[in-house]
């Protein structure tokens, strides 16, 4: 306690030149923070997704694991249905963007009658009622996609070439059913002018899910046959990836903070020699010399840390309000690995910034410090 | 009882110049008892206080305090026995400059048990004349710094003291007083050695011993 009082009084007296450290480092924190956050909203996104979807095996076009082009033909899923491996799903889905400047940005979703499973993911009805009827141009959508979008039960939305009166407001656990514009399947594919889908889901019993899988590959040997929990690995690593790319982004930053907190701390160690010397010559052994120095960069940054993620946050949370407002979902999340792991890397940073000052401490002659 | 030796004690500075700062100087220092050291510049006086109390290693020689051979022990070892039984007072005060007079205090008795008493700080700090102890160094006069420096030495409850010019930035006033000060510590059975160059407050203390390029001329 006594140590850090002296080091955190030595910081206040050199209050200048550290302030300069805290603020490289701050800076460099909070966009390591807000870069993180990406991935981390990413990643609950998907974990999100994952547990509002009930379907755990997608048959997809041969060699694809997620399709965006519908080459599927329909039938495919009759054929699907026929092996009685459990609930199967006709999916055929795409983007949605509506307005100039894009207010509201989402997916449209096939809802296929045929099917025994009520939809991909459940929803509740929130406002109106549900689709009833494969033939009529009606819609169900999402209460964010709503929302930000404007509509209000009755209002027509246009698809393409086709027009949809909305009848219900659909609330979920799921962001992509939030953000959803359900209509019936085979009057989508009408106005797609296609004939064909995007995957078959099939939702089997849970203990034969092993089994089906199996069965399905055995059976469509030239389709691609993939579990949700391999696609969620896939769009994982998609994340890690992205992730690496954004702590190479913002290592830079705290590179260049690492240099000149080494700058700072050669020069404070240079100033202190006497210090360290008469701290010597009482009785301070060169490791609590080297202990010192190495404490006071790490004080400076955790310091710096601590306004870093103050500061990360604060960014995070408006510019998540603003996503939200924008395109009806929030990418950003700041979880608790985040700041624990900037607190390491900030004290890493502190820790590479003196340890070479703090060697050229521990070697100070005593009699020369003290200046003979 | 413990005494502080040092047995032909010999140390040169410089690689192609050489000059013996100390040469050959045996004597043995009791506790109870105060000793100055004086000599023109450049006679060894600082060199010997820090060969002494181990901070500076001789090339011939050794110090022993007790049956304890100092420079037998590797540097940090030293360091240790210095924070267990020694103390330092510098000319130039060299009080922490960020820290209050009640810290300064508090250092070397961290140093030496990893612990503070701020209690006991606060005590020895009054009986030096320091009754308020929370301004920092440079609020406080030279002879006030001084005492600082004392309190600083004393907190740690040492055996032997060493003073390397303690007056030297002092007028005489303070300075009678600081050497008051030191030669009182010594009847509290400590050893106090004190490097100076003013002849009449040698003569304070109990031995004076006298220093000429390095070598100890008489007592
Ligand atoms: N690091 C060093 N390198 C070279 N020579 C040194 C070094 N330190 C001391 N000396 C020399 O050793 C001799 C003794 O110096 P020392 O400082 O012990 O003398 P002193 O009696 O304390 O002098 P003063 O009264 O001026 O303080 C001097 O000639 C000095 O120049
Ligand atoms: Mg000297």
């Amino acid at each position: 306690m006594f140590l850090l009082k002296v080091v955190l009084l030595s910081i206040r007296h050199h209050l200048l030149r550290f302030l300069l450290a805290i603020i490289g480092l701050a800076v460099s924190i909070t966009s390591l923070v807000y870069l993180m956050s990406f991935g981390e909203g990413a990643r609950s996104l998907i974990r999100k997704n994952a547990r509002a979807f009930n379907l755990q095996i997608l048959v997809l076009p041969p060699g694809q694991a997620l399709s965006v082009q519908p080459i599927l033909p329909r039938q495919l899923a009759d054929s699907v249905r026929a092996l009685g491996v459990g609930k199967v799903y006709a999916v055929l889905r795409l983007p949605y963007t509506g307005g100039f400047p894009p207010k509201a940005v989402g997916v449209v979703f096939g809802k296929d009658f045929a099917s025994s499973l009520h939809f991909l993911a459940d929803y509740s009805i929130e406002k109106g009622r549900d689709l009833t009827d494969s033939t009529r141009r009606e819609a169900v959508v999402g209460s964010v996609m709503a929302r930000t979008a404007g509509w209000k039960i009755g209002d027509t939305v246009v698809i393409g070439t086709g027009k949809y009166v909305i009848v219900g407001i659909a609330k979920a656990e799921s962001p992509i059913v939030d953000n959803a514009i359900i209509v019936p399947l085979n009057l989508l594919m009408e106005d797609m002018g296609t004939e064909r889908i995007l995957a078959v889901a099939v939702a089997p019993p849970p203990e034969r899910s092993r089994e089906v899988v199996e069965i399905l590959k055995k059976r469509f040997p030239n389709y691609s046959v993939q579990t949700s929990e391999d696609l969620m690995k896939l769009a994982q690593s998609f994340v890690a990836m992205g992730d690496a790319i954004r702590f190479g982004l913002s290592s830079i930053a705290l590179f260049v903070t690492a240099v000149f907190l080494f700058a700072i701390m050669a020069i404070t160690v240079q100033e202190r020699r006497w210090e360290f010397s008469v701290l010597r010559a009482l009785g301070a052994t060169r490791w609590f010399i080297f202990r010192l120095v190495i404490v006071q960069a790490v004080a400076v940054s955790v310091i710096g840390w601590l306004l870093g993620v103050l500061l990360g946050w604060g960014l995070v949370e408006v510019s998540g309000k603003v996503m939200v407002r924008v395109f009806g979902l929030n990418l950003l999340d700041m979880s608790a690995g985040i700041v624990l792991l900037s607190l390491l890397v900030a004290i890493v940073v502190g820790f590479v910034g003196s340890v070479f000052p703090a060697v050229s401490a521990v070697r100070i002659n005593i009699r020369e410090g003290l200046g003979r | 009882m413990k005494t502080l030796r040092a047995e032909d004690l010999r140390k040169i500075y410089g690689k192609k110049v050489k000059t013996v700062a100390v040469d050959g100087f045996s004597y043995e220092f009791m506790p109870g008892k105060s000793y100055a050291v004086v000599g023109p510049s450049g006679s060894g006086k600082t060199t010997l206080l820090y060969l002494l109390a181990g901070i500076e290693v001789p090339d011939e020689g050794r110090v022993t305090y007790g049956d304890t051979v100092l420079f037998s022990m590797g540097d940090d070892g030293r360091a240790r026995f210095r924070a267990d039984h020694f103390a330092f007072v510098f000319q130039q005060f060299y009080l922490i400059p960020y820290l209050s007079a009640l810290d300064n205090v508090s250092v070397s008795l961290y140093l030496k048990t990893g612990r503070t008493d701020l209690k006991r700080a606060r005590e020895i700090l009054k009986t030096l004349g320091i009754t308020d102890p929370s301004k920092r160094p440079y609020e406080y006069s030279g002879g006030e710094q001084q005492r600082i420096a004392i309190a600083r030495a004393l907190i740690t409850d040492p055996e032997v003291i060493f003073a390397d010019e303690p007056t030297g930035n002092l007028d005489s006033k303070n300075s009678a007083m600081i050497f008051k000060i030191l030669t009182g510590i010594a009847r509290e059975r400590r050893t106090v050695i004190i490097a100076t160059h003013d002849l009449d407050l040698a003569s304070t203390c109990d031995v004076v011993l006298h220093l000429r390029d390095g070598r100890l001329v008489n007592t």
